[in-house]
């Protein structure tokens, strides 16, 4: 059968990249292009599609795609669409996007300092913009902007255990009952927006009182070591902390009301070698083993 | 509760569930230079803050320096004894098994060691339990003096 010769739809059990198909470009007047179907599949929803490749692609007219492990930068309209920069400049923190979807908080303004009134929304989201400001090294410039229904502003501090955001008036003046946070603007423009880069970082699927577009530190669960208690009639060894602060290893010995140990001077050495699983790996953050590989999100379009 | 020693020394108290708030505050005071303060539950909290919030009062406090204060004057008794003769040796003793060891470490010796030891364990506790301010207990504590070896040996050996 020719290439260019229409098919019965039940031949076509698999899609070589070769075909074309025809879309709707325009309602009124109704006009329909014939774009290949390699471009459609390449093709995603601007500034929201992901995909991952296992090497580098530059972006270009060719590939709109930018690479989110491209370090921090800001992108303007001079090469990038206005609908990706549209598209980025209304994304803004949102508490329970599946369900109560508050993106507006609320609360007071006295000066340049914004209290949040005290509901499970807020204190919520403040503490997840605090993660993010804590990994961005609490900037205060180039980071999220805060905006009050009228004038933006820049953060420069937060304390979320009293409900704050500290914000620089830059000469206007601050109102309004509630805010937003906008994820990826850029202060002062509105053709251009603001990549945050991805390098390095591990992906976590957002919901419940995770916010999409805030990054998160490494963390690890919390433990803590407390006096053992002991209720049978052995002596087992046991790692203690005495009413007196010492602290050692011990055992607690026969029809004894003390306990007789053996500290000693300096302490221990709780990073080592537990006979089964080698000298443990440390460093500086915590990571899981893994693959490597660069995402990219759709810009629609891009011009060098 | 949970606690904020500021670096002025002022106390802020919180409800439990403050506790991650209050971690990441200090997180970001740390990483803009500044200083916090500490973050206690009140079991962590020092007793001097717990006598300042009336967690604890004056004469609790002063009991429980005086357990501390018997704690370690039992530990450093059982030490400055284990110096001189260690728990093994003192089996060997009792059970006969002496060779090699100097006369003078016959079973008598060893309780009269021993006494020694638990008299200076008991009149010091005495002593403790008597006192009515932590500086008199840290003056007990500090002057507490235990026999040498040589005078050990020079007393067993007299007997």
């Amino acid at each position: 059968m020719a290439s260019n010769e229409l098919r019965n739809k039940t031949e076509l059990t698999s899609v070589t990249g070769d075909e074309w198909v025809y879309v709707q470009d325009n309602l009124t007047p109704f006009e329909v292009k014939k774009i290949s179907i390699t471009r459609v599949q390449e093709n995603g929803i601007i500034g929201k599609s992901i995909r991952l490749l296992n090497s580098y692609i530059p972006i270009s007219a060719s590939s709109p795609w930018l690479c989110m492990s491209l370090s921090d930068r800001i992108l303007t309209t001079s090469n990038y669409s206005s609908d990706f920069i549209d598209e980025m400049r209304s994304r803004k923190v949102i508490y329970d996007e599946f369900d109560s979807a508050v993106s507006a908080f609320s609360g007071s303004w006295a000066s340049n300092v914004f209290t949040l009134t005290d509901n499970t929304a807020n204190k919520s989201m403040i503490a997840e913009l605090a993660e993010d400001y804590l990994f961005a090294g609490s900037p205060s410039t180039g980071w999220r902007i805060l905006h009050d229904g009228t004038n933006e502003f820049n953060i420069t501090g937060i304390s979320v255990s009293a409900r704050t955001i500290t914000v620089n008036l830059d000469s206007k003046t601050a109102s309004g009952t509630s805010i937003s946070i906008y994820l990826n603007r850029v202060y002062g423009s509105t053709t251009s927006c603001k990549h945050f880069s991805w390098a390095g970082l591990g992906l976590y699927m957002t919901g419940q009182n995770k916010i999409t577009g805030l990054r998160r530190r490494d963390k690890f669960q919390g433990f803590g070591f407390g006096s053992s208690t002991f209720s049978g009639t052995g002596n087992a060894d046991h790692l203690y902390v005495s009413r007196a602060s010492q602290f050692g290893f011990g055992s607690r010995a026969a029809n004894a009301g003390a306990f007789s140990y053996t500290a000693t001077a300096g302490g221990l050495n709780l990073i080592g070698d537990d006979g089964t699983n080698g000298d443990p790996r440390t460093g500086s953050k915590t990571e899981m083993e893994s693959g490597t590989l660069l995402a990219y999100m759709f810009v629609g379009s891009y011009a060098d | 509760m949970i606690y904020v020693k500021k670096p002025d020394g002022t106390i802020e108290q919180y409800e439990d569930d403050m506790k991650r708030a209050l971690q990441i505050d200090k997180e970001l005071y740390k990483q803009q230079g500044n200083d916090f303060g500490e973050i206690y539950t009140e079991n962590s909290l020092p007793d001097e803050d717990k006598v300042k919030l009336k967690l604890l009062t004056e004469s609790e406090l002063l009991q429980k320096n005086k357990d501390i204060a018997i704690a370690q004057l039992s530990f450093k008794c059982k030490k400055e004894r284990i110096k001189i003769l260690d728990d093994t040796r003192i089996i060997n003793i009792l059970s006969g098994a002496t060779a090699g060891y100097p006369e003078y470490l016959t079973p008598a010796n060893v309780a009269k060691l021993i006494e020694t030891y638990k008299q200076i364990y008991h009149l010091t506790s005495a002593k403790i339990l008597k006192t009515t301010k932590k500086s008199e207990v840290d003056k007990i504590m500090k002057e507490l003096v235990f026999p040498t070896e040589q005078d050990i040996i020079t007393n067993l050996s007299k007997g």
